[in-house]
């Protein structure tokens, strides 16, 4: 779907100055502050992190200043116009091809050096500059300044310092963009002989260089510094040999430590919450209003029993996002490709590959789109076969509700062993790979370290939100929607059991393909069809069907004292986040110590009568290893093609089937027939 | 030499980077040219760390080997 600014952007005519509209483009190297120049210009909140390669396709923003729209498109980050990786040519593309009104130059000052080169190639092109010295905060710390006038004087453009974390300085880049757009201030560079370096050019891109270091020399001031350099003393642990592996094994157990052990007594708050408070506050109300039974069914079975089940898992899914955040956020996640490496060797990647790898465990499909940044097409092949099999929370939201149910005491080893599967599939799928379609050498790989920086809890927290939002939006529509078409069909036709429904039917139809893994209730097949869409809509979709079966809630809650239950659930919050704190200072995961809540007891044992362990095993390891949502498919084929996307849709299901099969038959074998 | 020659904790200047090298516009780009100079800040197997400038980068031992530094 072309934007309306992409239309603008394409358009060659010149700007008609009646419409008074400037189209900027945001141009820099990767992971110099442009996605957050752009949030504080437009108030747009897109993904920020402290990795190059955050963003991989163009953003776009609007802002109305002095009676200018000022249209401004983010691009990928880039060190030249000559790109190799995807995104590069997204973003080269738009600058060479589309020829913005403005150019928008994000320099991380602390690296003005390196930066210039880009700014050199920019200015060649001939289109109005601004520059901004973002990370001002940083070139203090470090004892750098930039001479703007001089930096003016010697090309033309203006130079202004931005604090991209504050905001400091972003806003007077509106007014420095009109007047390059109106005065249509070219870039014109005046760097004497003398001042380039003293290497003899050979080529046009030598030349480049040499003005650029000769320009850096110029307008550089270095000062004292006035703090420490903190980067190279954590390096020095986090990237030993050794202790860094070890570091990074501490780092991923905390990291699911946490998400379990604070999140569970938040899930527990929010289960009661939902069906004990919400659920019976609504049948109250709608027995006051004298409301119809099927209405008060539709709300308990449909409503609570499908959506808000889902909903339950909330408390882990942010605090998931939260980790995942604070790893990108502070510099951790950009070294994982140097320390990493040698294992991405023996996948036959680089060490790049780590990253998006390890943005699937949040979602799989921005981490799709972030193979964009692989320098070899081949790779990116490998890397999107790869990604799906990398367990994410909304599969997590299965396993958690099925581990706790058949294996209480072992539940957190059952969800480990969820993950560490998914992760062992995806290395036999890239191992199979170099095997025989993509025989080939490691690519070489350059990437550029990021000081760490601590992060900014409003920027975690915008973007935790972000993705908390999407699992509410998805619960809201399709779970929604998804429940209500089960409530209907288990309703249907008219008059009959559960037992005999059209939902039945579909799910005993099915259950021939499922049933050497142990799955043979109508129930639980039934399920994995819209599983497709999204993992955690199985569950929405048996909660639907148990809640109706139950029949359970239709009949009024006659007392519901407002004030005393409400203050309950207010104390209980507190008690919640107290558990939650200490859980986490607590060695040992300790996962879930549920206490069954009396609604959702019913639901519990109504699963519990249609699978035995075995067979709730091998459900776990469908949901994990076939596809992983609608999403993804759309996402892969978008990157990939179909061809490879349906590809990977057959493998997914043959080696989801395949394992499900072994581990339930297995069980079965060891267990003696259970 | 070439730089994935260099140890730990040399600083070696760079001579040329060579002309095969396909991502040499962005290796040249990123500060590994002629002329700038290079401290070698941690080795991981077939992974560098350097210092160049300001900047932090890690590059593979085959890149590494496409730079020619004294
Ligand atoms: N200290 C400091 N940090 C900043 C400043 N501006 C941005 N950052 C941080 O720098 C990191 C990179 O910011 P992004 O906006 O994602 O950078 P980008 O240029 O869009 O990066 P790519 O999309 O990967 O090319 C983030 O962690 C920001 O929080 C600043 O002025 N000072
Ligand atoms: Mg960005």
């Amino acid at each position: 779907m072309p934007s309306q600014l992409q239309e603008a952007l394409s358009a060659s005519a010149p700007v008609q100055s009646d419409r008074r509209i400037v189209r900027v483009a945001i141009a820099g190297n990767p992971n110099s502050g442009k996605t957050t120049l752009l949030n504080q210009l437009v108030g747009s909140r897109f993904a920020v992190g402290n990795w190059p390669g955050v963003t991989v396709e163009r953003k776009e923003g609007v802002v109305d200043f002095q009676g200018w729209r000022i249209e401004i498109v983010d691009l990928p980050g880039i060190y030249t116009l000559e790109p190799i990786a995807e995104d590069e040519q997204i973003a080269a593309d738009c600058l060479t091809r589309e020829r913005p009104d403005v150019i928008l130059n994000v320099i991380e000052t602390p690296r003005l050096e390196r930066a210039l080169t880009l700014t050199v190639e920019l200015a060649e092109r001939g289109i109005p500059m601004v520059v901004a010295l973002n990370m001002s905060d940083e070139a203090q710390r470090a004892g750098l300044a930039v001479d703007c006038e001089a930096f003016h004087a010697l090309t033309g453009i203006r130079a202004l310092p931005t604090n991209g974390r504050t905001g400091q300085g972003v806003r007077e880049l509106l007014p420095a963009i009109l007047e390059a757009h109106r005065q249509q201030q070219r870039p014109a560079l005046r760097i004497a002989r003398d001042m380039l370096s003293e290497v003899e050019p050979q080529s046009l891109a030598d030349e480049r260089l040499g003005i650029a270091e000769g320009l850096y020399r110029a307008v550089i001031r270095r000062r004292e510094p006035q703090g420490r350099a903190l980067t190279a003393a954590v390096d020095k642990v986090l990237l030993h040999p050794v202790g860094g592996l070890i570091a990074y094994l501490a780092v991923m157990y905390l990291f699911f430590k946490i998400s379990f052990d604070f999140s569970a007594p938040f899930m527990d708050w929010t289960d009661g919450f939902i069906s004990g408070y919400l659920g019976r506050l609504a049948t109250h109300l709608l027995g006051l209003v004298g409301a119809p039974e099927l209405v008060v069914g539709f709300v308990s079975e449909a409503v609570i029993g499908g959506v808000g089940f889902v909903v339950t898992f909330v408390p882990l899914i942010a605090t998931m996002f939260f980790l995942l955040t604070l790893l990108g956020m502070s510099g951790y996640l950009a070294r994982l490709p140097f320390l990493l490496d040698r294992f991405m060797n023996w996948l036959g990647l680089n060490g790049k590959a780590v990253i998006p790898l390890l943005l699937g465990l949040g979602c799989n499909v921005p981490a799709v789109m972030a193979t964009r940044t692989m320098e070899s097409r081949r790779d990116k092949l490998v890397l999107v076969m790869m990604i799906p099999f990398m367990s994410c929370p909304a599969r997590l939201v299965v396993f958690s509700f099925f581990a706790l149910l058949f294996f209480a005491q072992h539940a957190a080893l059952v969800i480990f062993a969820m993950y560490a599967l998914g992760v062992l599939v995806a290395v036999a799928t890239s191992l199979l790979l170099k095997g025989t379609l993509f025989k080939r050498s490691v690519a070489p790989m350059i990437i550029e370290l990021p000081p760490y920086r601590l992060p900014r809890l409003r920027t975690v927290g915008t973007i935790v939100w972000s993705h908390v939002r999407e699992f509410l939006y998805r619960a809201g529509t399709l779970i929604f929607a998804v429940s209500v078409i089960v409530w209907a069909l288990v309703h249907l036709p008219p008059g009959a059991k559960p037992q005999d429904s059209v939902v039945a039917q579909i799910g005993r139809a099915v259950v021939p393909v499922f049933q050497p893994l142990g799955l043979e209730d109508w129930r639980v097949t039934s399920s994995l069809i819209p599983a497709f869409l999204a993992r955690e809509v199985a569950l929405g979709f048996m909660g639907t069907i148990f809640a109706v079966e139950e029949g359970s809630n239709t009949e009024t809650v006659e007392t519901f004292d407002l004030v005393a239950e409400t203050r309950e659930q207010v104390v209980g919050f507190g008690e919640a986040a107290l558990d939650g704190v200490r859980a986490v200072f607590s060695l040992g995961i300790q996962t879930f110590a549920t206490e069954d809540d009396e609604t959702t007891r019913a639901l519990r044992e109504a699963v519990r009568d249609s699978f035995t362990p075995g067979s709730a095993l091998a459900f776990m390891i469908l949901l994990l290893l076939y596809n992983s949502c609608l999403g993804v498919y759309g996402v892969m084929e978008k990157e990939v093609g179909r061809r490879y996307a349906l590809g990977f849709l057959g493998w997914s299901f043959l080696v989801g089937w395949v394992v499900a099969f072994v581990v339930y038959q297995s069980w079965r074998l060891i267990s003696g027939g259970a | 030499m070439t730089l994935d020659e260099a140890k730990h904790g040399q600083v070696v200047r760079v001579v040329q980077t060579r002309p095969e090298l396909a991502l040499r516009p962005k290796v040249q780009a990123i500060g590994l040219r002629a002329g700038r100079e290079v401290r070698v800040m941690s080795r991981n197997g077939r992974m560098l760390l350097v210092q160049v400038g300001e900047a932090r980068v890690a590059v593979t031992a085959d890149l590494a080997r496409c730079i020619e530094v004294q």
